[in-house]
C-alpha cells in the first residue's frame, strides 16, 4: 500500500529527500487512506445525504470538491509535518522541509479532486437528485 | 355505462361544460367511457359558448396526445371527450341569424282571405309582446322561454339531432344542462327532452326513445344590472322560474333523475344580451351542475327502465346542498360526499398548474426533466405549449373567476407563494416535512424520485402526464393526507 501511494504521489512531483523521508516512515499510507475516506465520505455524503434538487448542479459538485479538497490538503500537512518531525525529532534534528510539505499538501488535493470524480462516477447513479451532477 | 351525452342549453350550458371540462382535466372520475358534449344555443358568437368550445377542443388535443393504457396511473385528462359526433359541438338553431321573431313565425302572413289579419294573428299578439315580435334572435331570446319554445322547436330536424338520434345506442346515457330563468335553456330544455322520448318508427333506433336522461336545471343565481335598452331583466327571474317549476311538474315526465340547482342571488352581472359580450365569470353553481352529471353518472342501468319513452319508475329529484353557509366556500364548507370526488383531484391539478406557472422553467435542469428530454424542444411542441398550456390556463382563469364570484369558491391561495408553496388549501396547514426540502424543491425532489418508475417507452407527453400525477399524489398524500 504504501508502494502504491508513494506512485501515486510521486508521478505528481518527486520531492528528492522528503518523498524518500515520507516513503521510508511509512506516512503515505495514513495520509493517503484518510484523504480516500474523507473523499468517499464526503461524496456519499454530497449524493445521499444532501442529495437535494437546488444542490445538484456541477457548480455545486465542483464546490463540494473543492471543499474536501481542502480538508485533504489540511491533513496532508498535518500528517506529514507530524510524521517528519518525528522522525527528525528522533535524530536530534530540525525538520528542513516547509515548501516540500506545501507541495505534498497541494498534490494531495488534486488527488482528491481525482478520488472525488472517480467516486462519484460510482455512487452518482442511485442518487434521487444529484445523478446526473456533475455531467 | 359507455357513452354519456351531455347537451347544454344557452349560456348556463356552455358554462357547465366548461366547469365539466375542468373537473375531467384535474381527474375527476366519471363513470362513462366517454363523454361527448352539444351545445345547443342560437346564439355562435357567445363569449361564454366561445370558451367552453376552446377549452372543450384543448382538452381532446391534450387527451388525445397520451396514451391512456391501463398500466398508466394517471387520470389527469383520464375521461375520452368524443367531438367526433358533431366536430362543431353545436346543434344549430336554424333561421334566427338577422331575423325578427314576427318574421320568424310570419306574422304578417297571418291573414285571412280578404287580407285582414286572421284569428292566429290575434292569438300571436297575445301570446308575444310588441318588443318580443321585433327582437331578432341571432343573440338567443334574451330571456325570454316563450320566444325560444317556438324558435327551438325546429333543432331536432337539424342533421346534427338526426346525427345524435342514430347515434345514441343501449347503454348510453343522456343529461341536459338548461337554466330555468332564462330564454334559450328554460325553452329549449323540456323540448329537448320530449323530443328524445318522441315514439320512433320501428325501424329508427329505440335506443333515443328509452335512453337514461338526467338534467340539471339551474335556478336564478346571478342579477343583471338594469338596462333599459336591453331586453333582459333579472326582476322577473324568480316569477319566470315558479311558472316554469310548475310545468316542469305538470308536464315533465321524460327525466329520470332531475337536478334542481341554485343560489341567492348576490352578484350582479354586466346586462348583455348575447354576442361575444356574453362571458360571465365561472361560478360555484355551475360546478355543482358539473357535480350532477357524476352523480347520474354512477346510477346502475337497472335504475333507469324505460319503455317504449316511458319511465317505468318515477323520476328522482336531486338538490345540491354545501354543508356551511359560507360566502367564501373553501373544502371545510363542503359535504364530505363533494370533497371526497372533487379535493384530491383539484388539489394535485392546482399543485401541477401552479408549478407549470411558477417553477418548471428553473427545474429544467433537474434529473427528471434531463432524463426524459423535457427540455426546451419540449417546452415549444405543440402539446404543451399550446394545448397543455390552454387548459392549465383555462383552469387557472375557472378557479379564479370563482374565487372572485359572489358567491366564492375559494379553496386555494391562487397567488404565488415560493416560499410557502404547500400553503395552498385554504384553512388547512400543511404538514411540516422533516427531509430538509421543501417548497418547490420539495416538488422537484419527488419528482425526481418518480420520474426513476416511469416506463420510458411511453410517450412523451405521457410520461410528463405520469410524472406530475405521481409527484402531485405523493405530495398531496405527505402534505394533506389524501
Amino acid at each position: 500500500m504504501n508502494d502504491f501511494f508513494a506512485f501515486l504521489y510521486e508521478t505528481l512531483s518527486y520531492l528528492n529527500t522528503f518523498s524518500d523521508d515520507m516513503y521510508n516512515t511509512n506516512a503515505y499510507v495514513p495520509t493517503g487512506l484518510s484523504s480516500v475516506a474523507i473523499s468517499l465520505a464526503g461524496m456519499t455524503i454530497y449524493y445521499y445525504l444532501i442529495n437535494h434538487p437546488r444542490l445538484n448542479r456541477w457548480f455545486h459538485w465542483f464546490g463540494m470538491s473543492l471543499i474536501l479538497a481542502v480538508i485533504n490538503f489540511g491533513i496532508a500537512w498535518i500528517m506529514s509535518d507530524k510524521a517528519l518531525f518525528a522522525l527528525y525529532s528522533e535524530q536530534g534534528q530540525e525538520m528542513p522541509y516547509g515548501y516540500e510539505i506545501f507541495t505534498f499538501s497541494l498534490i494531495n488535493a488534486v488527488w482528491t479532486l481525482v478520488f472525488n470524480f472517480v467516486f462519484s462516477m460510482i455512487i452518482k447513479w442511485w442518487s434521487r437528485n444529484c445523478d446526473h451532477t456533475p455531467f | 355505462m359507455n357513452k354519456l351525452y351531455v347537451i347544454g342549453i344557452g349560456g348556463t350550458g356552455s358554462r357547465v361544460l366548461k366547469s365539466l371540462t375542468m373537473l375531467l382535466a384535474a381527474g375527476v372520475k366519471i363513470n362513462a367511457s366517454e363523454i361527448v358534449p352539444i351545445i345547443i344555443d342560437p346564439d355562435l358568437a357567445a363569449g361564454d359558448l366561445e370558451r367552453a368550445v376552446s377549452h372543450i377542443r384543448n382538452y381532446c388535443k391534450v387527451y388525445d396526445a397520451l396514451d391512456h393504457n391501463t398500466a398508466s396511473s394517471n387520470t389527469f385528462f383520464g375521461t375520452k371527450i368524443n367531438t367526433s359526433l358533431i366536430p362543431s359541438l353545436r346543434i344549430p338553431v336554424k333561421n334566427t341569424a338577422d331575423v325578427a321573431f314576427k318574421d320568424f313565425i310570419g306574422l304578417a302572413l297571418m291573414k285571412d282571405d280578404k287580407a285582414n289579419y286572421n284569428a292566429n294573428h290575434a292569438l300571436a299578439s297575445i301570446l308575444f309582446s310588441e318588443r318580443n315580435l321585433d327582437s331578432t334572435m341571432e343573440v338567443g331570446f334574451k330571456g325570454n322561454p316563450n320566444i325560444g319554445s317556438v324558435v327551438l322547436n325546429q333543432f331536432s330536424s337539424s342533421k346534427e339531432f338526426k346525427d345524435l338520434a342514430e347515434a345514441v345506442k343501449k347503454d348510453d346515457r343522456i343529461f341536459i344542462i338548461s337554466s330555468i330563468f332564462g330564454g334559450t335553456g328554460a325553452a329549449g330544455f323540456p323540448l329537448l327532452a320530449k323530443e328524445i322520448r318522441k315514439e320512433k318508427s320501428k325501424d329508427e333506433n329505440a335506443a333515443l326513445q328509452n335512453v337514461p336522461i338526467g338534467a340539471v336545471t339551474v335556478l336564478p343565481y346571478f342579477d343583471v344590472k338594469a338596462d333599459e335598452n336591453s331586453e333582459i331583466d333579472s326582476t322577473p327571474f324568480f316569477s319566470k322560474t315558479k311558472a316554469a317549476l310548475s310545468y316542469y311538474k305538470k308536464n315533465l315526465n321524460e327525466v329520470n333523475v332531475m337536478y334542481y340547482i341554485g343560489d341567492k342571488p348576490s352578484n350582479l352581472y354586466a346586462n348583455s344580451e348575447g354576442g361575444a359580450e356574453q362571458r360571465n365569470d365561472a361560478h360555484f353553481v355551475e360546478l355543482a351542475a358539473a357535480l350532477a352529471i357524476i352523480d347520474f353518472a354512477q346510477y346502475g342501468d337497472a335504475d333507469f327502465p324505460v319503455h317504449e319513452g316511458k319511465l317505468q319508475h318515477s323520476s328522482i329529484y336531486k338538490e345540491f346542498g354545501i354543508k356551511n353557509e359560507a360566502k367564501q366556500i373553501t373544502f371545510g364548507d363542503l359535504d364530505e360526499t363533494t370533497n371526497l370526488i372533487v379535493k384530491k383531484p383539484l388539489t394535485q391539478f392546482t399543485l401541477f398548474c401552479k408549478y407549470l406557472n411558477e417553477q418548471i422553467n428553473d427545474s429544467l435542469k433537474q434529473p427528471w426533466a434531463l432524463k426524459h428530454k423535457f427540455d426546451e424542444n419540449f417546452m415549444t411542441s405543440a402539446f404543451y405549449r399550446s394545448n397543455l398550456k390552454a387548459v392549465k390556463d383555462a383552469y387557472i382563469e375557472w378557479l379564479s373567476e370563482m374565487s372572485a364570484n359572489s358567491r366564492a369558491f375559494t379553496p386555494f391561495l391562487l397567488a404565488e407563494n415560493k416560499s410557502n408553496v404547500f400553503a395552498l388549501i385554504k384553512d388547512e396547514k400543511p404538514k411540516k416535512s422533516l427531509i430538509g426540502k421543501s417548497n418547490y424543491s420539495l416538488f422537484d425532489d419527488v419528482l425526481n424520485d418518480k420520474q426513476r418508475n416511469l416506463n420510458a417507452s411511453a410517450s412523451q407527453p405521457q410520461l410528463f402526464m405520469e410524472l406530475f400525477h405521481a409527484a402531485t399524489q405523493k405530495l398531496v398524500k405527505s402534505k394533506f393526507r389524501m
